[in-house]
């Protein structure tokens, strides 16, 4: 056996980091690698949800490596990034999505204000009630559109009366802008709506209960243009009042709809900034390369 | 020779004929530069050679053994002296009854008249020599199939269609026969149930509180009115069904809800398995644990608790029928339920609901209609069970309610009134047609209405 086989079997046998693996995968095709730290700014002050270290595994894979960053109150944050390099897993953790998957386990800190999420003690169902879930594709239950609004309220108890769930059924309908076009037939089903509409009936129904914050994971990716812009416009206002992170594929919409932006690359976070910096200054080349549509 | 060997030769025929129908493809493919200059695969080739072989010998085979037993017979008639030519049916059988006794050895030639024993040796030298004539004959249409096939093949012939076309006649053959024998038995039912209704009026059979089906047999009772009711029979299945259902749909659909939501994958890949195991029990082995384990312990239950119950029971019966219809149950509503898509689960917990909520408000409903089908399937199999009931329930025909006395089914009746020596248009026996219809149009329906929410059930998700 020679040295440069015996250097082989010892590689072999350390465990190898992959962010150099990633490095130099990338290193001989483009020249460009995965930073040290996350370039730009993901941190704020005073944030309503506080990430860091996320290490994120499916069995062995791990599809994120250790994130941080911050989602400011009342802000809406893109997170943005080629196909499987992990933007639906993060999303996932903010409300122990991942939960229900197997083979999924979450490492780090994640907090929504000073409620650590992954405390054992914590009641998911309290979570999930304060951080609320779009779908990609619009998922509405095989019932009437007035139920689909009034699932969450009544699971939380949060109508005493049937007076106060209409009241909260109306005001989520109109706040999702699908009251106008629905109001007439609040007891035909939820599935019988075009894809648009169900996707902001989704939307009414999430927030009907109120939550703190709002994630969406790429909630126009199945609608077309018209219906798309309905969402965008519907997004801006309910950043009034809520606090939204969203996955998208679309940069445009990234850039139309979030303040912030965050771009990951293979299960890493590169770069995270004001939104107008990440799409006119770009600060890594891995982001640039991005949005300039060199891959993705 | 003998049929069986001539079958096998025959076998031996068709795969010759095959391997020698692909060879010579291949051969005419050879100087065109390979198969792809063949109108079809050397496969097809060499089965349209095997179909040539096999398909007019086999023809001729069967068309023979159906028709010449029935020649050979009338020849032997034929011979008999005319002072022996029997005068009608019955002495025509008689007659060759004995000839063949005495042509196959049972019945020494000493013992019968002269004629008889030459009558019976011609039957031997005819059916001796149909034998070898119907071997050589198949043999020679084999061979002339096969050949025939093997000369015409030629890098033209649509080989392939012709044999799609004969594989399709096969395949028509079969679904035709399968539909003819449905329709045959129900006809027959019918036909016969129609005579009962002429022995004994339909409104009696329906709504009859009685059944006792020997009183009308003995010739002093014959006006004895309502001995064919069958109310106490429906009402007896319907307990036992009931008894089983109540049973196996709670049992069966909370171990499809374990199944599909709660347990770990290897749990279920272990449990499901083991579950539709029940189901390839026979139903005679449920039917002596019913009867031996089952309904002592009931009976004892009852008796320490001062009840009077009876050795047999609908008990027991339907307890044991309901364990047995578990894994239907169970089974179909697993699917159902995992067919249930991911989307749902999650809309509804990521607005808070816990797991049992979800399945209780979204799960649940948007498999009701397949699990509901799961439920008719079963109790049209419950309706239809009869050796668990003959083993434990009894033969009384008791008009109850109580689960703990002994009741019977229209299965259970079917079949004892169809054993023993029967004449077979008595009332007694025509009455299992009857009651063969009822069952059959009860199931009929259960599994129409069945197969028609299964079906509306799938349209919701594909
Ligand atoms: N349920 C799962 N089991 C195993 N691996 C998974 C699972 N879900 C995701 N992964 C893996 O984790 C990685 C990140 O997946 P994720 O779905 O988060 O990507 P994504 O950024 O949302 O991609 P896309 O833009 O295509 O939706 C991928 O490599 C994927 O194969
Ligand atoms: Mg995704």
């Amino acid at each position: 056996m020679d040295i440069a086989e015996k250097m082989n079997v010892f590689q072999d046998a350390v465990q190898v980091d992959p962010r150099v693996v990633a490095q130099e995968h990338m290193m001989t095709e483009e020249n460009l690698y995965i930073p040290e730290k996350t370039v730009g700014a993901p941190f704020v002050d005073d944030p309503k949800m506080r990430m860091r270290d996320v290490n994120v595994f499916y069995d062995t894979d791990q599809a994120i490596h250790g994130v941080s960053l911050d989602i400011g109150k009342n802000e809406v944050v893109a997170l943005i990034g080629p196909s499987g390099c992990g933007k639906s897993t993060f999303l996932r953790c903010m409300n122990r999505m991942n939960d229900t998957i197997d083979i999924c386990r979450v490492e780090g800190s994640l907090h929504l204000e000073n409620q650590d999420i992954y405390d054992p003690k914590l009641d998911v169902v309290e979570l999930r009630a304060r951080v609320g879930m779009v779908f990609q594709k619009p998922n509405p239950f095989p019932k009437s559109i007035y139920d689909n609004v009034a699932y969450g309220p009544r699971i939380h108890g949060l109508a005493n009366r049937k007076t106060d769930l209409d009241e909260i059924v109306e005001n989520s309908l109109r706040k999702a802008g699908l009251w106008d076009e629905v109001k007439d037939r609040l007891d035909s089903p939820g599935t019988g709506l075009s894809g648009g509409q169900q996707q902001r009936l989704c939307i009414a129904r999430t927030i009907a209960v109120s939550p703190e914050v709002v994630l969406m994971d790429e909630p126009c990716s199945a609608l077309d243009p018209i219906a798309t812009a309905k969402i965008e416009e519907l997004i801006r206002e309910l950043s009034e009042s809520y606090t939204i992170a969203i996955v998208t594929h679309s940069m445009q919409q990234a850039a139309r709809v979030s303040q912030r932006t965050a771009y990951f690359h293979l299960g890493w976070l590169v770069e995270m900034n004001d939104t107008d910096t990440v799409f006119t200054k770009p600060q890594h080349e891995l982001t640039e390369s991005y949005i300039t549509g060199r891959f993705g | 020779m003998q049929t069986g060997q001539l079958l096998l030769i025959l076998a031996a025929m068709i795969v010759t004929a095959f391997i020698m129908g692909r060879h010579r493809a291949l051969q005419v493919a050879q100087p065109l530069g390979g198969i792809r200059h063949l109108r079809s695969l050397p496969f097809y080739y060499a089965m349209r050679s095997a179909i040539w072989c096999a398909l007019p010998a086999l023809t001729v085979l069967v068309a023979w053994l159906i028709f010449d037993q029935t020649l050979i017979r009338i020849m032997v008639l034929d011979s008999l002296p005319t002072e022996l030519q029997p005068v009608d049916g019955t002495a025509r059988n008689l007659m060759l009854s004995q000839i063949g006794n005495v042509a196959s050895g049972a019945l020494p030639t000493d013992f019968v008249d002269a004629a008889v024993a030459n009558a019976a040796g011609r039957l031997n030298q005819l059916q001796s020599i149909s034998a070898m004539a119907m071997a050589v004959v198949v043999i020679v249409l084999a061979m002339l199939g096969g050949a025939w096939a093997w000369l015409r093949v030629s890098a033209r012939m649509p080989a392939r269609e012709q044999v799609e076309r004969v594989l399709l006649v096969v395949f028509m053959l079969c679904a035709v026969l399968a539909v003819v024998t449905t329709v045959g038995i129900v006809f027959s039912v019918l036909f016969e149930s129609i005579r009962f209704f002429g022995q004994v009026p339909i409104a009696d059979f329906l709504f009859g509180l009685n059944w006792s089906p020997q009183m009308a047999l003995r010739a002093d009772q014959v006006a004895s009115e309502g001995a064919f009711g069958a109310v106490p029979l429906f009402a007896g299945t319907l307990l036992i069904s009931a008894i089983a259902l109540m049973v196996a749909v709670p049992v069966g659909l909370m171990s499809a809800i374990y199944l599909a939501e709660y347990a770990h994958s290897k749990v279920r890949s272990f449990a499901k398995p083991a579950l539709e195991v029940l189901a390839g029990v026979p139903t005679v082995v449920y039917g002596f644990f019913a009867a031996l384990t089952v309904a002592p312990f009931i009976r004892d239950v009852g008796q320490s608790l001062g009840l009077s119950v009876a050795s047999e029971s609908a008990l027991a019966a339907g307890l044991v029928m309901g364990i047995m219809l578990i894994p239907f149950v169970s089974s179909l509503s697993d699917d159902v339920i995992t067919a249930v898509p991911r989307a749902m689960r999650d809309a509804s917990l990521g607005l808070g609901a816990t797991r049992s909520e979800t399945i209780k408000k979204v799960i649940f409903p948007a498999a009701l209609p397949g699990i509901m089908g799961g439920i008719l399937l079963a109790a049209s199999r419950a309706i239809g069970e009869t050796m668990i009931v003959v083993m434990a329930a009894g033969l009384a025909a008791n008009l109850t309610a109580n689960p703990l006395q002994a009741v019977t089914t229209i299965t259970v009746q079917i079949v004892t009134l169809l054993t023993g020596d029967q004449e077979f248009d008595s009332a007694k026996t025509l009455a299992a047609f009857a009651l063969g219809l009822m069952l059959f149009i009860t199931t009929l329906l259960m599994n129409v209405v069945a197969l028609h929410i299964v079906k509306k059930y799938r349209e919701q998700y594909e």
